[in-house]
């Protein structure tokens, strides 16, 4: 219940804060979302710095330089922006930690049973992957030609293809053995 | 290419979130009548392949390398509405696990990257039957990321016709399609065409597999 309501919670924020664009209203939000997040604050905040600084950064530098160029003010946008971008990251990576999306996805079994064996599926694959690259990284003594490493793309992506395939088989076999689409039925 | 939170206004996001919701709702259906009890195992590995094959780096000349967005693979090997799911649920999943792309935008990143790009080489690969040879594979992908990232691009030039404040300055992303329309297709131009031959590759070495198994 707590997942549920504190995504629900995070979602009704972010909407809600798209519809702010005083700079110093979201600036104080910004403050107070800093201080809710208690001693981990430090941390989140790169994060989010981290995930928004690369779009940011360009969107306010080609602004700034576009304005200065027609001689317009560039100020209260580009505070606006980055304010707000930097504050929903924030609340985003402070959803991240307080959320289990499994537990959130409970009372609706199909999406909870879904979200379980994505989440699983994904680190199998996650896990093939980096073999694949650092088999390939110790096979390459030098930095490999363009050629080289199109064709290893290929064939990391091939490999998951064809795993895909016999996971899908496997998973189906194994609820079926255990009954779950029975229960479904 | 997907755009973040914060960036596209509510009168954009809302409306593709109506847009987007019926659309959900009948891949589910579809992908629910066509794959019956397979179907959330079937999903739930689709859905973990395309959120792994969105790791796997494109090589660019001079070292450098871009994200494959697995789209156009979903749908040659699977089918749209399976992968347009697939590809919404992966998006859904970067949001709410890494916080990359964003909650509000996923409408908008779905319709266009999923939706319409997944659409568009879907429809040229029907319009070109059974031919084999390698430009039918490359040209749809190629199409499809182009005509996604133009959809992009005039989305996120939009907003500032749309939302301005009472100073005339923008209120979310600031520029208009005569900046974002090269600044967004003309690389995808090139990653699109790379994504192509990629594509073409895996599919030439999984019928290879098929072949020789």
């Amino acid at each position: 219940m707590r997942d549920r309501v504190v995504l629900a919670c995070w979602l009704g924020a972010v909407v809600a804060i798209t519809f702010v664009h005083d700079p110093v209203v979201l600036a104080g939000l910004l403050l107070i979302a800093l201080a809710a997040q208690g001693g981990a604050a430090p941390k989140v905040a790169l994060r989010a710095l981290a995930a928004v600084a690369l779009v940011n950064l360009t969107v306010s530098i080609a602004y700034v330089a576009s304005s200065w160029l027609s001689g317009g003010d560039w100020m209260v946008f580009v505070l606006r922006l980055n304010l707000r971008v930097f504050l929903l990251a924030l609340l985003t990576f402070w959803m991240i930690r307080h959320v289990d999306l499994v537990r959130a996805a409970a009372p609706w079994a199909p999406l909870q049973f879904l979200v379980v064996l994505v989440l699983g599926q994904i680190r199998t694959f996650a896990a093939l992957l980096s073999d694949y690259r650092m088999a390939f990284v110790s096979r390459s003594p030098t930095r490999p030609p363009l050629r080289v490493r199109f064709s290893s793309a290929g064939r990391q992506a091939a490999a998951m293809m064809e795993k895909a395939e016999r996971q899908a088989e496997e998973l189906n076999h194994g609820m079926r053995a255990r009954g779950f689409f029975d229960e479904r039925s | 290419m997907h755009i973040p939170d914060g960036l596209i206004a509510p009168q954009v996001y809302l409306v593709a979130a109506a847009i987007a919701v019926p659309c959900w709702v009948y891949a589910v259906k579809r992908v629910s009548t066509t794959l019956d009890e397979t179907a959330i195992p079937r999903l739930a590995v689709l859905t973990a392949l395309a959120f792994v094959l969105s790791t796997i780096m494109v090589p660019l000349p001079g070292g450098t390398s871009a994200h494959l967005s697995g789209m156009g693979l979903l749908v040659l090997a699977f089918g749209l509405w399976p992968a347009f799911l697939a590809f919404s649920l992966v998006l859904t999943l970067q949001a709410l696990l890494l916080g990359a792309g964003g909650i509000t935008a996923l409408p908008v990143n779905a319709l266009t990257m999923g939706l319409a790009g997944g659409a568009v080489v879907a429809g040229m690969r029907l319009l070109l039957g059974a031919r084999t040879a390698a430009w039918t594979t490359v040209v749809p992908v190629w199409l499809g990321v182009v005509v996604a990232a133009v959809l992009l691009s005039l989305v996120l030039g939009a907003q500032p016709w749309l939302a301005t404040d009472a100073g005339g300055q923008p209120l979310f992303f600031p520029f208009g399609p005569a900046v974002t329309l090269p600044v967004i297709v003309l690389p995808h131009m090139i990653i699109g065409l790379l994504e192509g031959i990629l594509t073409l590759m895996i599919l030439r070495i999984l019928d290879s597999r098929r072949a020789t198994a």
